[in-house]
């Protein structure tokens, strides 16, 4: 049986200031763990294991962010016979998070979210002879969604208690995957994934279409009403995948791999990041699964005797059913969400490149990746293909380690990647005074932040571990952004706070400076 | 929550094509209403904007008046005999040598009316900048959804056009309710100094309008959205017309006034 907590103490230490926008901040999180094994029999043991987890963020009794996460498995192990044995489990998750604001009594609320998830799997690995491995087995799963409730939270507020309708889904999963070593030069792997997601009604379920232009929010028609538990739905997915390995030479192999795969819960997000509070969809009548095909191939081939290894991989991923949203889409508490909903394709493609030196007193690794991710959205970009939020051209990082002398070793990190794109206008006009961004293109993404490039540093200096003493320790010290750098993490304009009719760019950045730092580790 | 550094920088972006931008509003109240139209500069252009100047602009409503609106300074067009109403609906048709275009607005009520301001002193804290006096609105919201308004604020005669001062609100959650709701300011006031609210209905699509100006100047940091155009309500009457941009709106206002003792 093992038993874990843990809990952090900034608030123990932010109640110390004096510093009233710091003192009155309550920020802490903390864990639970748990897990027990019995066992049964010779054949049988059972496993029990719970989480429990809360984060808490309150800014002076005026702003609260909690998130708490639980899940509790139940898994019985059971053996066969030598080869076959099989994993049943039952198991429960739960997510919720609530943000809250109380400054004004008269405009006080808090929302809730949450995410529970009830699964039931049945798992079988089977070893018929040394040269294949079989999985198998069925699943199946409960999804309860509730997206959002807010409430006022006392007599005087002055907004009325919301709650949106939530959604309920079902899966039932069965799979099959086979490993298997031809000789030693050919060895492959397959399976095949059969999935069955069903939309079910929760509570007295309203179901629409949506009609309207593209690009512009949809109004819901055709409303029927489904009664609670109702089938509203079904998708079946096939996904296969299968990979093989050839052995080329003594020291090189070619890989290739295929893969189909099906997403059935979706993030409903239109931010450069996710936020905390962006809410999940699982697939509906109004939004299908997201489906990806990749193909990729590489060539892995080790130098000299294993000192080097190198690999060069291609690979090309095409995306169905990928989701955005409406320009000014209403992405929280709205119950009509799908009437936003823009649906298009994707592509991404690119090439990675990998050296790495293994032996010798210095040592380190290369990765050099050329690469490509764009998405093509009917009512985007007037209909074209423009790159993903996350799309980087180029992306280098370089790590080495070098022992100067046997207890001293200095190693360092460099990072490249290019800037990500942001969509920046290319007019402005004045409306009542205020300045306002124009888009002559109305195009997505059209422009490329500035790129990043960061350079880390650091020494450890391990002290003389003493004859007979089980105590060793080392000090570290360490230079993060090295360079100084203020990397761009995005790019946008605002007013100009002196002049209120004129706009300029602001560079929003994580960190903007050297961030040095002295660690001692120590083991006993 | 995250100390992280913000920095004015230079960019070049591409210079763009223009469009044909209308600015104009029609309310209740007892004087002159105008429509300016002028075209978009680029970004970094400190220069002022190019009027269009002859166009045709011609208003009706649907109780039979009419007016040709009379350009009285460059790309400036007055409106001196039509009156705003509520209720009616209004329709602007503006011919220009770039192309045409026309407006529909319906006139819509006030659904909230206000009674009175006050102020309530705040000291500085995470959730205040500022110490100072922070304003708060009192009305009784009519019952019926889908009503919008948009508070419009000047201090000491002053009109606040910082992204901070944008104050636009659905009733989707509060209908039908006694409102008495803090207003969003970008600083605070000191004593001494008067508020002067004026609140303005809205339709949905003026609404939509304002989010977008305001998401567009607040947009930023970690969790920004992607630039989008603010929604016009003006449309274009052939396809190879001038790209348009703005709003013609038309609101019922109603104003309070207070000074911080």
């Amino acid at each position: 049986m093992i038993i874990s907590a843990r809990r952090s103490y900034t608030d123990v230490l932010t109640k110390q200031s004096s510093d009233p926008t710091i003192k009155d901040n309550s920020i802490y999180f903390y864990d639970l763990s748990a897990k027990l094994n019995f066992t049964l029999s010779n054949k049988d043991r059972l496993f029990i294991s719970g989480y429990f987890g809360k984060d808490h963020i309150e800014a002076a009794k005026s702003f609260l962010l909690q998130w708490a996460n639980g899940t509790g498995t139940v898994r019985w192990n059971h053996i066969f016979n030598p080869r076959l044995f099989s994993n049943t489990s039952a198991m429960y998750s739960s997510y919720k998070y609530r943000l809250g604001a109380y400054q004004d009594p008269a405009t006080s609320f808090t929302w809730d979210a949450s995410i529970i998830d009830y699964s039931l799997k049945n798992a079988y690995t089977w070893y018929p002879n040394s040269r294949n491995t079989i999985y198998f087995g069925a699943e199946v799963g409960l999804h309860d969604f509730m997206p959002g409730s807010a409430k006022p939270s006392n007599d005087n507020s002055i907004f009325n208690y919301t709650k949106m309708p939530g959604q309920r889904a079902a899966e039932y999963n069965l799979y099959w995957g086979h490993e298997v070593a031809f000789s030693d030069v050919i060895s492959m792997e397959y399976g095949l994934r059969y999935s069955s997601f069903q939309s079910l009604a929760k509570g007295e379920t309203v179901i629409s279409d949506y009609e309207g232009l593209i690009g512009e929010r949809k109004e819901p028609v055709n409303q029927r009403t489904f009664s609670d538990w109702e089938s509203i739905k079904w998708y079946h997915n096939l996904q296969p995948r299968a990979s093989v390995k050839i052995q080329t030479g003594k020291d090189a192999a070619v890989k290739a791999s295929f893969s189909r795969t099906a997403q059935n819960l979706h993030l409903v997000s239109n931010t450069i990041s996710s936020s905390p509070l962006d809410i999940w969809t699982p697939s509906s009548y109004n939004v299908k699964p997201e489906i990806a095909d990749q193909g990729s191939i590489g060539y892995f081939k080790n130098l000299k005797d294993n000192k080097y290894e190198a690999s060069v991989e291609l690979y090309y991923r095409k995306l169905h059913n990928q989701i955005d949203f409406i320009d000014g889409a209403e992405t929280l508490l709205n119950e009509d969400l799908p009437g936003d909903m823009l649906f298009g394709n994707g592509r991404a493609f690119g090439s990675e490149f990998y050296l790495k030196k293994n032996t010798g007193r210095l040592n380190g690794w290369i990765s050099y990746t050329l690469s490509r991710t764009e998405r093509k959205i009917n009512g985007i970009n007037n209909d074209l293909y423009f790159p993903a939020k996350y799309d980087k051209t180029h992306s280098f990082v370089l790590v080495a380690v070098y022992e100067l002398k046997p207890r001293i070793l200095l190693s360092g990190t460099y990072n490249f990647a290019s800037g990500i794109p942001a969509t920046l206008p290319d007019g402005r006009f004045e409306f009542d005074n205020f300045p306002v961004q124009y888009n002559s293109g109305n195009s997505r993404n059209n422009y490329r932040i500035p790129s990043y490039h960061r350079l880390d540093l650091s020494a450890t200096f391990k002290k003389k571990p003493i004859p007979g003493r089980k105590f060793t320790s080392e000090w570290v010290v360490s230079m993060f952004n090295a360079l100084n750098r203020r990397n761009a993490f995005s790019l946008y304009l605002r007013q100009n706070e002196n002049h209120p009719t004129e706009l300029e760019t602001v560079r929003f950045s994580m960190f903007g400076s050297v961030i040095p730092s002295v660690t001692w580790n120590f083991k006993f | 929550m995250f100390s992280a550094c913000e920095d004015t920088v230079d960019i070049q972006v591409n210079k763009g094509t223009s469009a044909l931008v209308v600015e104009g509003w029609l309310t209740d109240r007892p004087e002159n209403h105008y429509v300016r139209l002028y075209l978009t500069n680029t970004l970094s252009s400190s220069n002022g904007f190019d009027p269009v100047s002859k166009a045709s602009l011609l208003l009706t409503d649907d109780a039979g008046n009419s007016e040709q609106l009379k350009e009285i300074g460059p790309g400036r067009y007055e409106i001196s005999t039509m009156k705003g109403v509520e209720g009616y609906t209004y329709t602007l048709r503006i011919l220009t040598s770039d192309g045409n275009y026309e407006v529909v607005s319906k006139m819509p009520r006030l659904s909230m009316a206000p009674d009175s301001l006050t102020f309530k002193y705040e000291e500085e804290s995470v959730v205040y900048e500022e110490s100072g006096y922070y304003p708060y609105l009192h009305g009784q919201e009519l019952e019926g959804k889908d009503d919008y308004i948009q508070v419009k604020l000047f201090k000491n005669n002053k009109y606040l056009n910082s992204a901070g001062d944008i104050n636009i609100f659905p009733d989707e959650f509060v209908d039908g309710n006694y409102i008495s709701m803090g207003l969003d300011i970008d600083s605070a006031f000191v004593q001494g100094d008067t508020l002067r609210a004026e609140v303005w209905s809205l339709s949905e699509s003026a609404y939509n309008f304002w989010t977008d100006i305001r998401t567009q100047l607040q947009n930023g940091g970690i969790f920004a959205s992607p630039l989008t155009n603010a929604r016009t309500n003006v449309k274009k009457l052939a396809a190879d017309s001038k790209n348009v941009v703005g709003y013609f709106g038309t609101s019922l206002v109603r104003t309070v006034e207070r000074k911080v003792e």
